[in-house]
């Protein structure tokens, strides 16, 4: 004959309904007969109620803390290194040439060649304004020739453009305010790494290629290069892709590539390299 | 909300929808704090636990693939998290827990008062504050599985899914801690003792 005990684990189980028909009736019969048993249905029942019933609510910081912290992190991300581009970097060591930052270099090379602040916004001026930014740079190029290589764009990376005020948008000027902001502090460094020809660095260009779409197509660009900095601890990375003399920036940095053409010409770009 | 819908939500989030998250969050916060809430006996504890296990799910959201329920996925963060908060602060803290652990056990090896007035359970706040002590005089794993039977309502299947435990072991550990959690509350007054496990608690380890 089986116990109390057994029936009882019957009893656990018709509560959470886990219980097989066979075993339901085999528990009624015993039930009918075992007054201890029916207590205990009584009394476990009494619990289920009693611990899935009165829950409290949860403090509003909860969700906005959960949310700022995220929204936080979307932010930084665009600026963290990825593992495999610094063992680009690695790799190319050969080939480093230190850049001394302070106002210098970093801050020319990223920000548009118009005479607009550095402030955050400046970062809108290189991606919203390039005819702008080319005719204050005194390019050759005309306001045309800069709207149909704003046509080679993604469809996402235009949308952006059209919409400055949207996050997406934030995601590029947000790197290259970063890097402004990096290159405006002494103690931030930069590095710029030239990686022509190297299998890696076009390993990882053709993925961007590819999922881009922005690049020439099947064109290896004539020189790349990587460009770091550092700001805050976290690392930020620039790949530059350097077609005659179109220079196209691509962010390694978030988990999505960010790709800005600048208004910099090669020529002056390799003025501020090997200067 | 159906499946489908959550689902939803998850793939904009992970199209890149930030906001879309906290939709997701919305949808489980009470569950979430309420079962961190009865893990760890504490508030501000309960807090920690269900941020962290909120922002661990948003970061490993792309590891999830649809081939349990959504909430079967975010409840083993869930518990994953909860548990090694608890192990952290219990090694943080070990001398104040041990008071309370060693009175929990205490209140749990007395034995139960037979005068205790039967069936009814008692004002609300004493009883709500006895099945707090009473779910932490649970051992961890008890007190894990129940809350994730009884706040949540999974099946054994997915509370096997979850804890990464066969489901014989699910069944008998829910029995255990029901009867265990009787046991205590009864000693304290707060229901009535089943009678057969008083007859059985001899045999019982803590």
């Amino acid at each position: 004959m089986k116990d109390c005990t057994y029936y009882q684990e019957l009893i656990s189980r018709l509560i959470d309904r886990e219980l097989s028909p066979e075993e339901g009736e085999e528990l009624r019969a015993h039930a009918e007969t075992c007054e201890d048993c029916r207590a205990v249905y009584t009394a476990f029942s009494a619990l289920s109620s009693l611990v899935s019933e009165e829950l409290v609510d949860p403090p509003a910081e909860l969700r906005e803390n959960v949310m700022a912290t995220i929204r936080r992190g979307e932010m930084k991300k665009k600026n963290k290194t990825r593992k495999h581009t610094w063992r680009i970097v690695s790799v190319a060591a050969c080939a480093v040439l230190v850049v001394g930052v302070g106002a210098l270099t970093l801050p020319r090379l990223l920000r548009a060649g118009s005479a607009k602040s550095a402030a955050p916004q400046a970062a809108y001026s290189v991606m919203e304004a390039p005819a702008q930014a080319d005719r204050a740079a005194g390019s050759a190029e005309s306001e045309e020739a800069v709207e149909n290589e704003y046509s080679i764009f993604n469809s996402a990376v235009s949308d952006s453009f059209a919409a400055p005020a949207t996050e997406t948008t934030m995601s590029e000027s947000d790197m290259i305010a970063q890097a402004m902001e990096a290159a405006e502090e002494p103690e931030s460094v930069a590095e710029i790494v030239d990686v022509t020809g190297q299998g890696r660095g076009q390993a990882i260009a053709a993925l961007l290629v590819g999922t881009q779409g922005d690049l020439p197509a099947g064109v290896s660009p004539d020189r790349r290069f990587l460009l770091r900095f550092d700001r805050d601890g976290v690392s930020s990375q620039v790949l530059i892709s350097v077609y005659g003399e179109r220079v196209f920036f691509i962010s390694l940095s978030g988990e999505q590539s960010d790709m800005v053409l600048s208004d910099y010409s090669w020529s002056a770009l390799r003025a501020k390299i090997y200067n | 909300m159906s499946e489908e819908q959550i689902l939803a939500i998850v793939r904009r989030v992970l199209d890149g929808d930030v906001n879309a998250f906290e939709d997701l969050v919305r949808l489980f916060e009470k569950n979430v704090y309420n079962i961190a809430l009865r893990l760890s006996g504490d508030r501000e504890d309960a807090l920690d636990i269900s941020q962290e296990a909120f922002l661990k799910a948003y970061r490993s959201l792309h590891t999830f693939r649809g081939d349990s329920r959504f909430s079967v996925w975010l409840y083993r963060i869930v518990s994953n998290t909860a548990m090694d908060y608890l192990r952290t602060r219990a090694r943080r803290a070990e001398d104040s827990l041990t008071v309370e652990n060693e009175q929990g056990e205490q209140s749990e090896r007395e034995l139960p008062d037979e005068s205790m007035s039967p069936e009814s359970l008692y004002d609300r706040k004493l009883t709500r504050e006895a099945l707090r002590r009473g779910l932490l005089s649970l051992p961890e794993d008890q007190r894990k599985i129940l809350l994730l039977r009884e706040i949540e309502g999974f099946s054994y299947e997915e509370i096997g899914n979850i804890l990464s435990l066969e489901s014989g072991t699910v069944k008998s550990r829910i029995f255990r801690a029901r009867k265990k959690l009787c046991e205590f509350l009864a000693s304290d007054g707060n229901i009535s003792a089943p009678p057969s496990s008083r007859n059985t608690r001899g045999g019982e380890t803590p």
